[in-house]
């Protein structure tokens, strides 16, 4: 062919066009006109119309009677349609739609092309339903459905629900791809028995793509309205973000608030950051907070920290201190002390001289405040050589240190007197461990099965400590890692004496084509050497002699492919009884179908409110097509209460999800906090109600949530 | 009952050197070049060669859930959640292996002492980074390098 | 080209016979007329001129071959047909049964396809479905590409035609 001037509004999809009809008049290259059941198709777009005129020069459309577009997703029919193919600016009238793939469909009396991915539609429904009248759908006067935003808005628009309208809202506007864009957020109901019934409307504002923020008007009827505000931000340097709350409480008459501030700061090779928590009163999460996990936080911190590390040295500096809120008056919590400042410098030389010797110094210097102990300030200084030998099948690691605290002790609240002391301790462990390894299979799976013995011994003379303040010290879990660490006491206030040896052994199903640990046992126990041990947190000195720590063993892995188990066992060996167990099982075949069964005991606290000795049973289970039961009942044997019971029932219809869960667990002083949820999601154009998501994830090991799972009617198109 | 030392059937890496890329977390980069060269029996290089395979992306992530509560309501266990996932790609840059390990310990709670117990939560969280790079090195026992990366 | 008209006709067939009172010659058998760049090719074609030199043919053929360069442009139009009347002076041409006409990468097909290549006006119709169109089955189908805007409007009709 000659050579093609460059066409100056080429439509993008180039090729031929046809047209079949009953009859086609026309001028060569200008016009031209079909009539009989004309189909006309070209690269992207098929139209079929009883008639039709088409400008070849400036690709204008112009269709009547029983017309049907189909571009690119969409399949769009109707009476009348004015379309430019080649800007694809048009309009169709009296239109049935179907847009972006079948996720948007229903009526319009003139649906507007404004460009490609962008409609307006005039007197028009919208659902992503296949069938609305079982749904749901918008009727709108205005409708504006933009995907190149993800933005869809209506004015004016009735959404109508099973053929029950819902609600009237003069303006919406929703999210096409399910992201957060500005706008209200979807309202959520709920009720507490706290708070009473609650509404809240939390408007999204999109600031910048590294900044938003959330308005929540929370309206409670027993207490009035809160006003909450979060406002996010991330810069290359720094990050962080701001929570505030505010109420003017109708029950107790006074101004309660919140505050929350994190945030992380870079400056070259230096890590500083903030963490402030602040609240007005000591029941202001019992009363406003409607998580299990809130209203059970009782220590808020505020703190200030920066810190530096390069290879090998790394220093920090901090502020610390708590509010300790005391929501139970008869049963207080005993205040943190506060670090103002702690100074810490550790530095680790690996592999000195080229061999496998670490050095390793670490320092630390406290300030401890408290309002009613003692004060003082501790300096910590733990430098330690160790050495290690090790192959595959082997490892030797002897360590030797020296632990020198030194105190300052202030005297107010000082009941001993002590006003300075210094404590050195060297520190003597040897841990050592040997690898072995054998081919088994199991259940038709061929495993590389290890068993792994390992021994540690530590030595640490006696020091008396009984007059030395406690700052930071506590008496750590006895766990696998406790077992083999050199000082039963967290912290540095409390170092245990010891000539001890603790065995124990490992074993090891490892999968043979994969290298993952399907199954691992452990058991293990400690030898005391010496007999009487006499460190204690408090100012005792009363012996303790125990020949033998308990036994502790271990369970944990897959059995199957869809039973899952994490069992641990403490035997206490003197008065043979089990001092903790606990015990989780869960089988889970397919996402949607879960069973989890848990026991847990445990006598170790001293005060008897702090033991446990608990069932925690948890699922969720299709009951019928599109249902999903879920439940959780976490039942205190020692208290003979439940302490947690939750139970819901959850429909996918495929375009809408109904959730109701309700929810009652203990809070302080034996009282109890119930939550209703129900929730009524219509993909992302409306939801009403509480979601009761983050609740369900918290309490049902393995919950998925409805949208996620098989819906009433597989054709429904996912949203 | 069949077991012998596992000198005598050494996990076998399929590689003799491995270029570690350093995630920046300086004890996290120094336990996992400890457990590749001594558990592994590897040669950890500095900076990456022609021909030695790449273990980059380290990253280790920390979760703590509340377990159990008391009945008074007052949290008495914790759950915490350690996660690593690390990716190694053959020299010419085509990722042979990403895995994700996710580790579970539970610790005790009590409000009286909250100090003891944030550090006992950090000692937990080291025990736990330690068993994943073990059950790392188990993976990259099973890593595709032996085939030629067209073969792929 | 509308020139053509001023252009010598040359007819070629197996036979010829003459019907003096209507003017008109009927040649059958490979019948090929070429008038400039018309060219008509057919089994018999029925041939009326007048005293000014237009001519109206009626040609019958399977198919009956019409080919025409257009003005002042590189293009040449096709036509087919089981049966075709071209009359010159008009430069209109009539295809019916399996009509066929193809003008550059543009084609259209029908039962029967009226054009003047002066206006350059077609007309297609579907018609009742033939026997011997049993694809088109009363459609019409019609092919365009893309056209860059023509620099110039179609040619005006040329002046008097050439004596015989």
């Amino acid at each position: 062919a000659g050579s093609v001037t460059p066409q100056p509004a080429s439509s993008q999809d180039e090729g031929p066009t046809t047209i079949q009809a009953g009859q086609v008049n026309g001028v060569y290259g200008q016009t031209l006109e079909a009539d009989g059941q004309v189909e006309m198709k070209r690269p992207g777009q098929t139209i079929v119309a009883d008639w039709l005129r088409y400008q070849q020069v400036t690709e204008d459309l112009y269709a009547k009677g029983h017309i049907r577009l189909l571009q690119h997703g969409d399949d769009v029919r109707g009476d009348e349609l004015k379309l430019n193919l080649n800007s694809r600016i048009g309009n169709i009238t009296q239109t049935e739609y179907t847009l972006a793939n079948g996720s948007a469909r229903g009526r319009a009396d003139v649906l507007e092309f404004a460009g490609r991915d962008r409609y307006r539609l005039k007197n028009a429904t919208y659902t992503s339903c296949v069938n609305p009248e079982a749904g749901w759908y918008l009727i709108a006067s205005d409708l504006s459905l933009d995907y190149t935003r993800n933005l869809g808005e209506a004015e004016s628009a009735r959404l109508v629900f099973q053929g029950v309208p819902l609600a009237y809202l003069p303006w919406i506007d929703f999210s096409l791809n399910g992201e957060r864009k500005s706008g209200w957020l979807t309202p959520s109901i709920g009720s507490s028995n706290k708070g009473g019934a609650e509404l809240s409307t939390p408007y999204y504002w999109n600031i910048a793509p590294n900044r938003d923020a959330t308005f929540t008007p929370r309206l409670m009827v027993k207490r009035g309205l809160q006003l909450k505000g979060e406002f996010r931000y991330l810069e290359p340097s720094y990050a962080g973000e701001v929570t505030a709350e505010w109420l003017s409480d109708r029950k107790s008459d006074r101004n309660r608030s919140g505050l929350k501030w994190l945030h992380q700061q870079r400056f070259g090779a230096w890590n500083s950051g903030v963490r402030i928590e602040r609240v007005s009163d000591d029941t202001y999460f019992e009363d406003l907070g409607d998580k299990l996990a809130v209203s059970s936080t009782v220590n808020l911190p505020r703190e200030a920290w920066i810190s530096r590390s390069e290879n090998g040295l790394s220093f920090s500096a901090r502020f610390l201190k708590y509010q300790t809120l005391q929501p139970n008056p008869n049963s207080l919590v005993d205040t943190p002390y506060a670090k103002l400042p702690q100074l810490t410098l550790n530095w680790l030389k690996p592999n000195l001289g080229g061999g496998n010797l670490d050095l390793d110094l670490q320092s630390e210097f406290t300030a401890f405040r408290h309002p009613t102990k003692v004060d003082g300030t501790r300096l910590v200084t733990y430098p330690s050589v160790s050495w290690l030998l090790s192959s595959q099948s082997a490892y030797f690691k002897p360590k030797v240190g020296v632990h020198v605290t030194h105190y300052n002790i202030n005297a107010g609240n000082n009941r001993t007197g002590l006003t300075s002391s210094t404590r050195t301790l060297p520190i003597l462990s040897v841990d050592s461990g040997l690898f072995f390894d054998r081919e088994t299979t199991l259940g038709g799976q061929n495993y590389t099965q290890t068993l792994e013995p390992r021994l540690y011994y530590v030595n640490i003379p006696y020091r008396d400590q009984s007059k030395l303040p406690n700052f930071d010290s506590g008496l750590a879990d006895f766990s696998f890692s406790q077992l083999f660490s050199e000082n039963r006491y967290t912290g540095s206030d409390r170092i245990n004496e010891a000539n001890q040896i603790t065995a124990a052994v490992t074993s090891r199903l490892i999968d043979d084509d994969t290298g993952v640990e399907r199954l691992r046992g452990s058991i293990g126990q400690r030898y005391y050497l010496r007999k009487t041990q006499r460190v204690a947190l408090d100012g005792s000195t009363t012996p303790r002699n125990e020949r033998s720590s308990d036994i502790l063993a271990s369970l944990e892995g897959q059995l199957g492919k869809n039973w899952h188990l994490s069992s641990s066992w403490q035997f206490n060996t003197s008065s043979p009884r089990s001092q903790k167990a606990s015990l989780d099982l869960q089988y889970s075949p397919a996402p949607g179908k879960v069973l989890n069964f848990g026991y847990r005991m445990d006598r170790t606290p001293a005060a008897d409110k702090d033991r446990l000795k608990q069932f925690d049973i948890s699922g969720q289970w299709p009951i019928a097509p599109g249902w999903y039961g879920v439940a959780r009942w976490n039942y205190s044997i020692k208290d003979k209460k439940p302490l947690e019971v939750l139970a819901g029932v959850e429909y996918n219809a495929g375009c809408w999800q109904l959730r109701m869960v309700a929810q009652r667990y203990v809070t302080s002083g034996g009282n109890k906090s119930t939550n209703v949820f129900l929730l009524l999601q219509m993909s992302d154009v409306a939801s009403f109600g509480s979601n009761p998501s983050d609740t369900l994830k918290r309490g049902v090991k393995g919950y998925a949530e409805p949208e996620r799972l098989e819906s009433a009617n597989p054709t429904e198109v996912k949203p | 009952c069949g077991f012998h030392l596992r000198g005598a059937q050494p996990v076998e890496l399929p590689f003799k050197q491995v270029f570690l890329a350093k995630s920046g977390v300086f004890q996290l980069d120094l336990d996992a070049q400890r457990t590749l060269s001594e558990r592994g029996g590897v040669e950890v290089l500095a900076q990456s060669s022609s021909d030695a395979p790449v273990l980059d992306s380290l990253q280790e992530s920390r979760n703590r859930n509340l377990r159990s509560v008391n009945i008074d309501g007052k949290v008495k266990e914790y759950e915490l959640q350690y996660t690593f996932s690390f990716r190694l790609r053959s020299a010419a840059g085509e990722t042979l292996l990403q895995n994700q390990i996710s580790l579970v310990r539970r610790m005790s709670y009590s409000d009286d002492a909250l100090l003891a117990k944030e550090q006992e939560e950090n000692r937990l969280y080291l025990d736990m980074r330690q068993d994943a790079l073990q059950q790392m090195l188990r993976r990259l026992a099973h890593a595709p390098v032996g085939s030629t990366p067209a073969a792929h | 080209e509308t020139a053509d008209r001023d252009k010598p006709i040359n007819i070629q067939a197996d036979t010829v016979t003459l019907d003096m009172n209507k003017g008109t010659r009927q040649f059958i058998g490979n019948v090929l007329i070429v008038q400039g760049t018309l060219r008509v090719q057919a089994e018999r074609i029925d041939v009326t001129t007048n005293d000014v030199g237009d001519m109206k043919a009626v040609g019958v053929g399977r198919p009956v071959q019409f080919r025409q360069k257009q003005d002042n442009v590189d293009e040449y139009v096709e036509g087919y047909g089981d049966r075709m009347e071209y009359d010159s002076a008009k430069n209109q041409l009539q295809l019916l049964g399996n009509a066929r006409v193809k003008r550059g990468l543009d084609e259209v097909k029908g039962a029967s396809i009226f054009y003047d290549s002066v206006t350059q006006q077609y007309s297609v119709k579907g018609g009742a479905s033939t026997t011997t169109s049993p694809e088109g089955g009363g459609r019409v189908t019609v092919t365009i590409t893309p056209k860059p805007r023509p620099a110039a409007p179609a040619a005006t009709p040329a002046p008097a035609p050439a004596p015989q």
